[in-house]
């Protein structure tokens, strides 16, 4: 092999992982759920929503989710503080709010919930989202 | 170097400064609080003396309602943090990483925990019992105390961390999420965010360090 082509094909191949590592950045293309799940959610509910032992709840409970589709953007929004029964198991550490989260931001992460983890895959439009957020307790 | 031994480790450079976290190897870790300050001798001479901060007089009930001092601290290595059972924000989070370092050295009798609850209305002794029983630690190993409000602010302020209640913060107070590691000597080694994974990990690789010191004193 002559010694330019080399160098060019050492280039090229140094060029492609340049552009493979920024547009990875460790990470596969975030969906927009998942984003939000992860910078809001995972801390505490686990990236796979599994929860925290007997302190907090998983998202992984079906039957919880589909249950609650009416509270979920409160829950999100406004936060929690009562005593729930998760898989079995009572909870009642209170969560804080994400007042932050827009109507959309809550519709995302909720899809992203509901798809992963509910048996109904409720999907949420920002409006309705917002319509629910008007009606909290 | 050949070619294709270039083209690998251009490869293994670029993977490792893309994704790897770097967790620190330190070879000691810092002795924060110390001073020196000019004292006159029995001489009559100005000399430089050492004074290290020692946080080594407290008493506290833990989650067994046991009272336990700084003397069950010593020579070992600890880890201090400041929360309170109904914070909704921060502490969940902290309560998770400090379970993770908990786990790693669960066995090893050296590795101590100390939390410190800044809610002294809500966190009573069996409060405080039912919150560790949800993570099902060992109150040996793992002490979740309650001091006082005067006591437990004023160790805050020795442990240089903020604590103290705010009405307009969520359940009430206002704390740091630090974790602090303590020494056998009762002497901070490191601050570390509670909240975040890689500094739990940091924490974890920093302990080894003063297991280290330990076995050669």
């Amino acid at each position: 092999m002559n010694v330019n082509l080399r160098v060019v094909i050492l280039g090229t191949f140094v060029l492609i992982l340049l552009v493979l590592m920024i547009f990875r950045s460790c990470s596969r293309p975030p969906q927009k759920g998942k984003l939000v799940y992860e910078n809001h959610c995972a801390s505490c509910h686990g990236v796979n929503g599994e929860g925290f032992r007997n302190l907090i709840p998983p998202l992984t409970d079906s039957n919880y989710l589909d249950a609650n589709v009416d509270n979920f953007a409160c829950i999100v929004g406004y936060g929690m503080d009562e005593e729930i029964t998760v898989k079995g198991v009572k909870f009642n550490q209170p969560m804080a709010g994400l007042e932050q989260l827009t109507p959309t931001q809550i519709a995302n992460v909720g899809n992203y919930i509901y798809s992963k983890w509910s048996s109904s895959k409720k999907k949420f439009t920002p409006k309705e989202i917002e319509t629910l957020l008007g009606n909290c307790p | 170097m050949n070619f294709q031994k270039s083209l690998l480790l251009v490869g293994i450079i670029a993977f490792s400064a893309s994704c790897v976290e770097r967790i620190q190897e330190k070879e000691e870790l810092k002795i924060y609080g110390s001073q020196e300050i000019l004292v006159t001798n029995d001489q009559g001479e100005e000399v430089i003396e050492n004074i290290t901060l020692r946080i080594d007089s407290f008493e506290v009930i833990n989650q067994d309602s046991q009272i336990i001092t700084a003397a069950n601290f010593k020579d070992k290595i600890y880890i201090v943090d400041f929360f309170f059972t109904h914070c909704p924000t921060i502490c969940p989070v902290m309560t998770k990483n400090m379970a993770r370092i908990y786990d790693v050295y669960e066995t090893d009798d050296e590795i101590l925990f100390l939390s410190h609850t800044i809610d002294f209305i809500n966190d009573t002794v069996p409060q405080l019992k039912k919150y560790a029983n949800k993570i099902g630690i060992y109150s040996h190993k793992w002490h979740m105390v309650y001091a006082g409000k005067e006591n437990t602010f004023d160790l805050a302020k020795q442990y240089m961390v903020s604590a103290e209640e705010d009405p307009n913060s969520p359940g009430g107070f206002m704390h740091s999420g630090a974790f602090i590691l303590m020494d056998g000597q009762h002497r901070i080694r490191g601050y570390y965010d509670g909240t975040l994974e890689e500094d739990t990990d940091q924490l974890i690789a920093d302990i080894k360090v003063l297991k280290k010191e330990n076995d050669e004193r």
